[in-house]
This record gives structure tokens, C-alpha cells and sequence, in this order.
């Protein structure tokens, strides 16, 4: 078994360029609000980006609380738009980070990591052990279940929701592209064919801007909130 | 063609048809219960529609696990 992989899955691809345009953006957007003066911009752009870092700011507010949610908001803008990015660039004709199923598990191997070591230096080692067998110890392997599937729930949702879009967006333009290119001897048929493939072309319209628009954004936003519910079942102890 | 395949195409029907019938009406029902929500305190709108979203997009796991056993079975086994 070598280190690298034979041959690298376009989602990984898609994978480095999602980080590599967010680096770009956030080293661009950094510069821009050193040169201007914050407190009286005019510039539409950075007042929507201030808007989007306050919104997600209080709401990381509403999971962790006052104490953690200088730590925890800079962890879920990461999240979203690793999420968001990586699957939306499907429009420009990249492959879905999410229809390679190691590379959801792998981001939520890193938050259940990240929760579990937060949790572990929050509440204490001993107490976290205690958790599992807090009613009853005949709860032990339920609660170890419920632990251990959290992550890979988070990670097959993902791959489920955007492979299910993708197969039906698909399976429409097969259709499209067959009745684009019939060929039969009836000169009618065919006509209907090519009105009725032109046609599917503005229905599908609305589908893709549901499939790869909306649902990569309510998976980022349920990805983010999840990992900041995992973590406020810790914060909320204390 | 033998059985089994008709066997695992009944199977991964069931499994999207049943996983997609609880998840309708699970869906459903929150749903409603937003609406009437706005309805009774219109000023919460966004908050609830938000929440209300973030609901959804977790019980529509349930109808991906389904679907995901229907395409395994579909594609590997058939």
C-alpha cells in the first residue's frame, strides 16, 4: 500500500480548488478591510460580508454561548463554505465533493475528533466516561452506537441528498439528449422529439437550480449546525 | 434473469417506498406546524423558517439511508 492513491477522484479535485478559491477570497477580503476605514464604508460587498460574519457569529452564539463563540465561528464559516463551495461548483462543471463519500467522512471524522476532544477537556475524562453509563450501564452499548454513528450519519446524509439530486438531474438530461437526437424514419416523431427536448431544457432549468444550489446550502447549513450542536451538549454543562 | 433479482428489486422498492412514506409525513406534519406557527406570531418568520429548515434536512436522512440501500442493492446486487 503506497501513500498516494493511484489515480485521484475529480471530488479531490474539486476538493483543492474549493480551498484554494476560499484562501484566495479570504486573504482578498482581508486586504480590503485593512484599506478601508470600517466604521463608515460604503462598499456593498464588504457590508454583505460583514452582514453574513455577524449573522453566523450569532448564530454560532445561540449553540455555544457567549464563552466559545470566538473559537467556534470561525470553525463553522470553514465548514459552510467547504460545504457550500465544493458542491455548487458543480455548476461549472466539476465534480461534487460530496459524491465521494471519503471526503464527507473525512470532514466528519475531524468534528467528531474536535467535539470529542473538547468535550474530554471541558467536562473531564472521568466524567465524560461516566456519560455512558449515566442511567443505567445496561445503556453502555446504546450510547457507545449513538456516539459512533453520529459522524457517519453526518457524512452519508451528505453523500445521500447531493447523489440523489445528481442521478435525478442526470437521468432528465439523458432523456434530453436522446430525444434531441432521435432519428427515426417518421419526420413528425422527430419533430416532437427535438420541440420536446428544447422544451425539458427550461424545466430542468428550475430542478438545477434546486439541486445544485439550494441543496448543497441546506447541507451546509445542517453540516454546520450539527457539529455546533454536538459541541453545545458540552457547553451547556457547565 | 432469476428470482433473486426480482427479489431485490421488491426489496429496494420497499425500502425507498416505506423510508419515503414516514419521511412525507414526518415532513408534512413540521411543515404545518411552521405554518401555523407564522400564522399565530408572523414577526418570528425567519427564526422559525430557518429552524424550520434545518428540521427538515435532518429527517430527510431517513429517506437517504432508504434510497442508498435501494441504489446499493440496485447496483450490486441485481
Amino acid at each position: 500500500m503506497s501513500l498516494f492513491p493511484k489515480e485521484i477522484s475529480p471530488a479531490f479535485i474539486t476538493f483543492i480548488v474549493t480551498i484554494a478559491l476560499i484562501l484566495v477570497v479570504c486573504v482578498l477580503i482581508a486586504r480590503a478591510f485593512k484599506r478601508v476605514d470600517i466604521e463608515n464604508n460604503n462598499s456593498i460587498f464588504l457590508g454583505t460580508v460583514e452582514y453574513v460574519l455577524d449573522y453566523v457569529h450569532d448564530f454560532v452564539k445561540s449553540f455555544v454561548g457567549e464563552k466559545h463563540v470566538n473559537f467556534f465561528t470561525p470553525l463553522a464559516l470553514t465548514l459552510f463554505f467547504i460545504v457550500f463551495i465544493g458542491n455548487v461548483l458543480a455548476i461549472f462543471s466539476f465534480r461534487e465533493i460530496a459524491l465521494d463519500l471519503n471526503i464527507p467522512l473525512a470532514l466528519a471524522l475531524m468534528m467528531f475528533v474536535l467535539w470529542t476532544g473538547f468535550g474530554i477537556r471541558k467536562v473531564g475524562i472521568k466524567k465524560y466516561l461516566h456519560e455512558f453509563i449515566e442511567p443505567h450501564p445496561l445503556m453502555l452499548p446504546l450510547e457507545l452506537l449513538g456516539t459512533f454513528t453520529k459522524p457517519l450519519a453526518m457524512a452519508v446524509r451528505m453523500f445521500g441528498n447531493i447523489l440523489s439530486g445528481y442521478i435525478i438531474l442526470e437521468m432528465i438530461w439523458s432523456v434530453q439528449a436522446m430525444l434531441l437526437t432521435l432519428n427515426s424514419s417518421n419526420v413528425i416523431f422527430n419533430i416532437f422529439g427535438y420541440v420536446g427536448g428544447a422544451l425539458i431544457v427550461g424545466v430542468v432549468g428550475i430542478l438545477q437550480l434546486y439541486f445544485s444550489i439550494f441543496a448543497p446550502f441546506i447541507q451546509a447549513v445542517v453540516f454546520m449546525s450539527l457539529t455546533l450542536a454536538s459541541v453545545s451538549m458540552f457547553t451547556e454543562q457547565e | 434473469m432469476d428470482i433473486n433479482s426480482g427479489l431485490v428489486a421488491i426489496g429496494a422498492g420497499l425500502a425507498l417506498g416505506l423510508s419515503g412514506l414516514g419521511v412525507g409525513v414526518g415532513q408534512g406534519v413540521a411543515v404545518g406546524h411552521a405554518l401555523s406557527a407564522i400564522g399565530r406570531n408572523p414577526a418570528a418568520e425567519g427564526k422559525i423558517k430557518s429552524t424550520m429548515f434545518i428540521g427538515l434536512g435532518i429527517t430527510e436522512s431517513a429517506v437517504i439511508y432508504g434510497l442508498i440501500i435501494a441504489l446499493i442493492l440496485v447496483f450490486t446486487k441485481m
